[in-house]
């Protein structure tokens, strides 16, 4: 620098040089950013540089340290939130993602992208491993749960793990132990919700009964008189679940936008499924045909909408189910050989993992707490691998 | 006091000239002010509901405008931060030079200097530190007027701490004056504009005309009474004066730099502080856009031919160089010094008064607004200012106050609408879920201008104090990272707040800043 005053500020030839460039810029950057963030990608490296428009992937989890994978690969770099990511940039057609983490069951799904758009899906991943808390009649003074007539070595339930300390005791005396609040609680839904298990197996058995005597072709229960039985019917975040025959189904109460998305069909193919189904359905006697089918009705989307979908119930009978505790898109049913967990989304399969097994469980949801009962006692069931600290 | 207008500029006569609101106006005029005071209001306003409803009935191209505008910001910044770069240098060359050597080249034995300080209810160390620094300056202080401009409503204190500044350091300047602005003269505004012009005509009549003093050989320094000067002020201010083209018809501009007590304020003031010196260099590079901001000086005659400051309106120090440029013709200009003035960062007893008082201070200066309304309403009146000239300056102003308040909201608030409030086909796209990303790597790039911003705030700091450890220096560097929000909290929200009030006619009146040197630093 002179020593002498800089008098004069930037000179206005070389404001308006960078003006202009920066001008250029935005006039050229623009375009590109908008082509980007709509979803269009150019490989220039690709045997024949083409100008493509991609979609993409919003995958949602829920259990800790999950990896994904797309086509095999593991995705990285791709997390915006804790438990969401988000891939870009995927050419139109079927990806295959698998969600695992250690400890858990892994969650696959084959689904469409298309150009444009962002297919979303929300893992679960429950525990390879059943974890359980046990829910006594007694308590210690001090709280623990106390099992009476077991030991350490032979208690009930021994193929889940617990990281919740109780005491196990051969002794049958209970002089020295407190009354279990949270299991007396919990024994009265048990027994509630069996009576009115009951009612319902009458009711279903007069239907039969019914059917039988005026000749009915199938007996059919209307979704409006399913809906005003509670102890069959669960409706959450304007869906209703609710059993048909032996299949359990659940209902979009909206439909288009109102319903989730995967009450909706968005490919020429699954247009085309869909649209096989409902005619196999009306030529179908099947009950539960035409139930799976489902009423297509046009979405306000310009898309076609379902407004049921069946519940994969693993071939197996369903003693109960209900919504897994704040999320409609997982259903938890008692079957069998034991409580499962299926996802509703029906796009490619429906993914389905082993919660608890057992062939004499019965459960209940209260409030955001699993419960499931046996002769071997009752067990709170949790859905996620506890974190060791 | 002035009675006659002979001496002002012709269209400084106008009756209209001073107006500050429309209530001051009648008939047409009224209407026509009254509507561009609601104007500023409006515009932001309905920018930013625009942007809701755009997002909610058009979310893609909301998208696209977001997108557009943070790519916008991000060069802006570049450009802001190539200026800022350009004026820091020149500063700190300005600060290397020997000015009293450069200006010996000319004759200028002929120049007296009117230092107008007012002030209200500051304590007597605010006011001795600057006339301290006044007396300390590298140039005759026989030739320097001081005025301590007193109000009348702050009481027998304030004539108290006058009346010990005038007994310590009368000797050492050529006089020192005290004036007592009165509280009750109709028509007037209390505060700054007010008591300077009440301060400016006692120096003429009991000083400048006694001693045959021409006004085109004095020039007015008015200083905020924290204002500490650096050394060489007055020299590399004549040495302006003289080397000008238009010398008596030019504002001269020196940089404040708010780090009088830098060490003592809190982060956030430090960070709205620096930005205010910062947004004031960028403004020294391109003085086509520039206003009087703050401290300044002028010579006596320009002002005389105005009338001196408003008196009914709140920021007179920029509405002074719309007064000269109007009355001028726009013949005038505003030089900027690129020299620094030390002048205070907002700090309170605590935090959250901190935080109040760097609001109420943002909303006053906001509240320049105003002046948009004044200069509005008299290109259309004066025609002799080029038509092209007028529109230029009135857009700029316009899109200066518009920009002010909308963009940062629009950018780290009502750039996300699109995703909240878009439509169900909306939230489906790509762009939908892309869009938040794009946004904030275009921001985070941007943030890159801090990062500038960063470095340059450490080469003005004072001397670090025994009491402070080495470790700030980290904290000042760092504290760079709350600008997104100190943006928002005391650019745009006060500056809505101050077009909000003045478009539904609650006009503001003048907020002292209290002035104090203890602090609970962060």
């Amino acid at each position: 620098m002179p020593f002498e005053p800089v008098v004069k500020p930037l000179s206005l030839f070389r404001r308006r040089v960078l003006l202009v460039l920066l001008v250029i810029s935005f006039m050229v950057a623009l375009p590109l950013f908008i082509f980007y963030a709509s979803g269009y990608r150019y490989n220039p490296f690709a045997e024949v540089p083409v100008l493509t428009a991609t979609g993409g992937m919003y995958i949602t989890t829920s259990a800790e340290e999950s990896a994904i994978y797309l086509n095999e690969a593991p995705v990285l770099g791709a997390r915006t939130f804790r438990s969401a990511s988000y891939i870009q940039g995927l050419s139109a057609g079927l990806h295959r993602v698998h969600v695992q983490a250690p400890g858990v069951h892994t969650w696959v799904k084959e689904l469409v992208v298309l150009p444009h758009i962002v297919t979303e899906a929300a893992p679960f991943n429950l525990p390879l491993v059943p974890h359980v808390r046990f829910v006594t009649p007694y308590n210690t003074t001090s709280g623990l749960s106390v099992l009476v007539g077991a030991s350490t070595t032979s208690r009930p339930y021994a193929f889940a793990t617990t990281s919740d300390a109780f005491v196990a005791t051969t002794s049958r005396a209970t002089s020295t132990l407190t009354f279990n609040r949270e299991y007396d609680r919990v024994a009265a839904l048990f027994s509630e919700k069996a009576s009115t298990t009951l009612a319902r197996a009458r009711y279903e058995a007069e239907l039969s009964r019914a059917a039988e005597r005026f000749g009915f072709a199938t007996a059919t229960i209307p979704t409006t008189t399913a809906v005003s039985l509670s102890t069959t019917t669960v409706v959450l975040d304007e869906l209703v679940l609710y059993q048909a025959g032996d299949d359990v189904y659940v209902k979009a109460l909206g439909v288009g936008r109102e319903a989730p998305l995967y009450f909706c069909a968005v490919t020429a193919e699954e247009m085309k499924r869909a649209e096989e189904l409902l005619s196999a359905a009306e030529t179908s006697t099947s009950t539960a045909e035409s139930l799976s089918v489902i009423e297509l009705r046009p979405g306000n989307v310009g898309r076609e909408c379902r407004t049921d979908i069946r519940i994969n119930r693993l071939g197996q009978k369903v003693k109960d189910f209900a919504f897994m505790p704040g999320n409609s898109d997982l259903i938890l049913l008692n079957l069998e050989r034991g409580l499962y967990v299926v996802e509703v989304d029906d796009r490619s399969w429906q993914n389905t993992q082993p919660l608890l097994p057992g062939d004499d469980l019965a459960m209940v949801v209260d409030g955001d707490r699993i419960y499931a009962s046996s002769t071997a006692g009752v067990v709170e069931v949790y859905t996620e691998v506890p974190v060791v600290q | 006091m002035e009675s006659s207008k002979d001496h002002l500029l012709p269209y400084a006569r106008r009756a209209d000239f001073h107006v500050g609101r429309a209530t001051e106006l009648t008939g047409k005029d009224r209407v026509f002010y009254r509507l561009l005071e609601i104007l500023p209001g409006a515009a932001s306003w309905g920018t930013l509901i625009g942007v809701i409803l755009l997002s909610i009935y058009l979310p893609f191209f909301a998208a696209y405008f977001v997108i557009g505008f943070a790519l916008y910001w991000l060069l802006k910044t570049a450009f802001l931060s190539y200026h800022l770069r350009h004026n820091w240098k020149r500063l700190r060359h300005h600060l290397s030079l020997d000015w009293e050597s450069l200006v010996s080249r000319f004759q200028y034995g002929h120049l007296h200097h009117v230092v107008v300080l007012p002030f209200y209810k500051e304590p007597l160390e605010i006011v001795e530190a600057t006339v301290e620094a006044l007396s300390k300056v590298k140039y005759d202080k026989k030739k320097v007027i001081i005025v301590l401009a007193t109000e009348g409503r702050a009481g027998a204190e304030a004539q108290d701490i006058a009346a010990a500044i005038k007994g310590k350091y009368q000797e050492q300047f050529a006089e020192i004056l005290i004036t007592v602005h009165p509280g009750d003269i109709v028509g007037e505004l209390a505060g700054k504009g007010s008591n300077a012009s009440w301060a400016a005509e006692e120096v003429r009549v009991k000083v400048l005309d006694p001693r045959g003093l021409r006004y085109d050989h004095t020039l007015v320094s008015i200083f905020d009474i924290d204002t500490v000067l650096y050394p060489d002020y007055f020299n590399c201010l004549v040495w302006h004066f003289l080397n000008a083209r238009r010398p008596l018809k030019s504002s001269f501009q020196p940089v404040p730099v708010f780090n009088n007590n830098i060490w003592k304020a809190p982060a956030i003031s430090r960070v709205v502080a620096m930005s205010s010196t910062f947004w004031e260099m960028v403004q020294q590079e391109r003085p086509e856009r520039m206003a009087t901001f703050s401290s300044h000086s002028v010579s006596f005659k320009a002002l005389y031919e105005v009338g001196y400051w408003q008196r009914n309106m709140v920021s007179e120090d920029s509405r002074i160089y719309w007064n000269l440029f109007i009355a001028n013709e726009g013949e005038y200009d505003v030089v900027p010094l690129s020299y620094p003035v030390s002048m205070d960062a907002n700090a309170a007893s605590s935090l959250w008064k901190t935080v109040g008082q760097i609001y109420r201070q943002h909303r006053r200066w906001t509240y320049g607004v105003e002046n948009l309304c004044y200069i509005l309403y008299h290109f259309r009146h004066n025609h002799s200012i080029p038509r092209g000239r007028r529109i230029a300056i009135a857009l700029r102003q316009a899109e200066g106050y518009w920009s002010l308040v909308t963009n940062p909201i629009m950018l780290f608030i009502l750039g996300w609408t699109p995703i909240f409030l878009g439509s169900y086909e909306f939230h489906q796209t790509v762009l939908s879920y892309t869009l938040p990303i794009v946004v904030r790597d275009l921001l985070i790039i941007a943030m890159f201008g801090l990062v500038v911003s960063s470095w340059i705030s450490l080469t003005l700091l004072p001397k670090r104090p025994h009491e402070a450890g080495r470790w700030r220096y980290m904290v000042l560097a760092v504290q760079w990272i709350m600008v997104p929000a100190t943006m928002i909290i005391f650019s745009a929200i006060p500056g809505l707040d101050a077009q909000t009030r003045l478009m539904l006619g609650k006009y503001m009146g003048f907020w002292v800043t209290p002035k104090t040197r203890e602090s609970n630093p962060s």
